[in-house]
């Protein structure tokens, strides 16, 4: 037994916030610097109200529909997001029940972020492998403008809101699919991408809401997202090049039998980096963050998506994907394409139709 | 005399933070220079590393005050010999 990617399509928030309604918030010359920097031009940002759950529920209900799939035929829902609705209960229960998927479907979350797509991958290929599930519904969704301090200068140009719906589903074994991956954590950089007070180890109280403002004039709490800029820059560009260069030797393979290299979305520098020093084609590679930011986990399914939406996934091809971050944390993951390629999904993207 | 190595250095260093090389020297502060910003220490170390082959830690790139702080990161990794 087999597992392989079905169908995948995403959604994201109506609302814009461009780099112009930035201009009234930041200075401009800081701005000018990160714009230069990531490449982002405009961002998706939820509503009040409007959470990463409803942003993948849409996504979900959209993609099953477009394949005629039932929901209750799904035995296996996975939730990836680090902005849940709530603390407890699991969002992939809140989902089961929006769904109306069948008593029979296991449904559980995984808490991981830029780097989640290739783990939450690896969970649900095992499960099909391993015969416990045979339909399962893949949702990776992150609002992560709701934890970020909307003054913080460094955060809030790059970040934008998402969620991928994933259908992976058994094929018999000679089948195109899954199986190839390589995951890796650095436990020890945990504090340099974090929310100090988010749970049992520094409670909320008044000292956690004092807002705190650097020397650039950037401002945050310790309820909100705090980054190390340059140790998760220094991690990406150096660690992520030898991760990709060791997951392609336990797999034999070379960059010459990969057809496209898609990369967590965090900057479009940093990225470029990251190609350059592995030598990977222009033609292997793909953006998509200049229109919707930096969705963490939502990031690498995001950019998949798109290239399966812009025909970029060719039948019988190979796509590797990367993803990293938080944690720190890293995944890659290969994915083989069957000959009969994979059809997009005849759906509109954005939460709410025109 | 500098060498062209570190007139290499000096002008990546102008290019990025939008400066005149001229009126770099080891005493700069690179903070005062027009662009000097976090972000852009961030474009610092990608240029520093594509083009010279010079790494500059996390800790060195927070802290990065003077110019004559990246000379002797340059030198002790051995980018700067003539």
């Amino acid at each position: 037994m087999k597992a392989a990617i079905t169908a995948i399509h995403y959604c994201i928030p109506n609302t814009r916030l461009t780099n112009e309604e930035l201009e009234q918030r930041f200075d401009p010359k800081a701005l000018k610097s990160i714009v230069k920097m990531s490449g982002i031009k405009e961002r998706r940002v939820v509503r009040p109200g409007q959470t990463a759950l409803d942003l993948g529920f849409v996504a979900a209900e959209r993609m099953l529909k477009s394949r005629g799939v039932q929901a209750a035929t799904l035995d296996l829902i996975v939730f990836v997001s680090q902005t849940a609705d709530y603390q407890i209960p699991a969002s992939a229960c809140v989902l089961h029940e929006r769904l109306k998927a069948s008593e029979n479907c296991a449904a559980f979350d995984i808490n991981l972020g830029c780097s989640a797509f290739p783990y939450a991958l690896s969970v649900v290929n095992g499960m099909i492998v391993s015969g416990q599930a045979r339909r399962a519904l893949l949702v990776n969704a992150d609002a992560l403008t709701q934890v970020i301090h909307p003054l913080d200068r460094g955060l809030v140009p790059l970040h934008g809101d998402g969620a991928v719906a994933t259908l992976v589903e058994a094929v018999p074994e000679e089948h195109a699919g899954l199986g190839k991956f390589l995951l890796g954590t650095d436990g020890t950089g945990y504090k340099h991408l974090m929310i100090p007070a988010s749970g049992a180890r520094c409670p909320r109280s008044e000292a956690t809401k004092v807002e705190i403002r650097d020397e650039s004039g950037s401002v945050r709490t310790d309820e909100h997202l705090a980054m190390n800029g340059p140790a998760i820059f220094h991690f990406s560009i150096y660690k992520v090049p030898d991760v990709i260069k060791a997951a392609l030797a336990k797999f034999g393979l070379t960059l010459a039998n990969i057809d496209l290299v898609l990369l967590h979305q965090a900057n479009t520098m940093m990225l470029e980096q990251i190609y350059r020093v592995l030598g990977v084609p222009e033609e292997k590679r793909f953006f998509f963050m200049e229109q919707v930011g930096n969705m963490s986990g939502a990031s690498t399914p995001m950019v998949l998506a798109e290239a399966v939406r812009q025909g970029r996934v060719r039948p019988g091809s190979r796509t590797l994907l990367c993803s990293f971050g938080v944690g720190l944390s890293w995944g890659v993951a290969v994915i083989e394409w069957p000959e009969s390629g994979i059809a997009p999904v005849e759906a509109p993207v954005e939460f709410e139709q025109p | 005399m500098i060498s062209m190595k570190e007139e290499q250095l000096r002008n990546l260093v102008a290019e990025v933070f939008e400066a005149d090389a001229a009126q770099i020297n080891d005493e700069t502060n690179l903070r005062s220079l027009p662009a000097f910003d976090s972000v852009n220490v961030l474009s610092l170390m990608i240029a520093l590393d594509e083009r010279m082959g010079v790494r500059l830690s996390p800790e060195q790139a927070a802290s990065l005050q003077q110019m004559k702080e990246l000379v002797q990161i340059a030198r002790e990794q051995g980018r700067l010999q003539a």
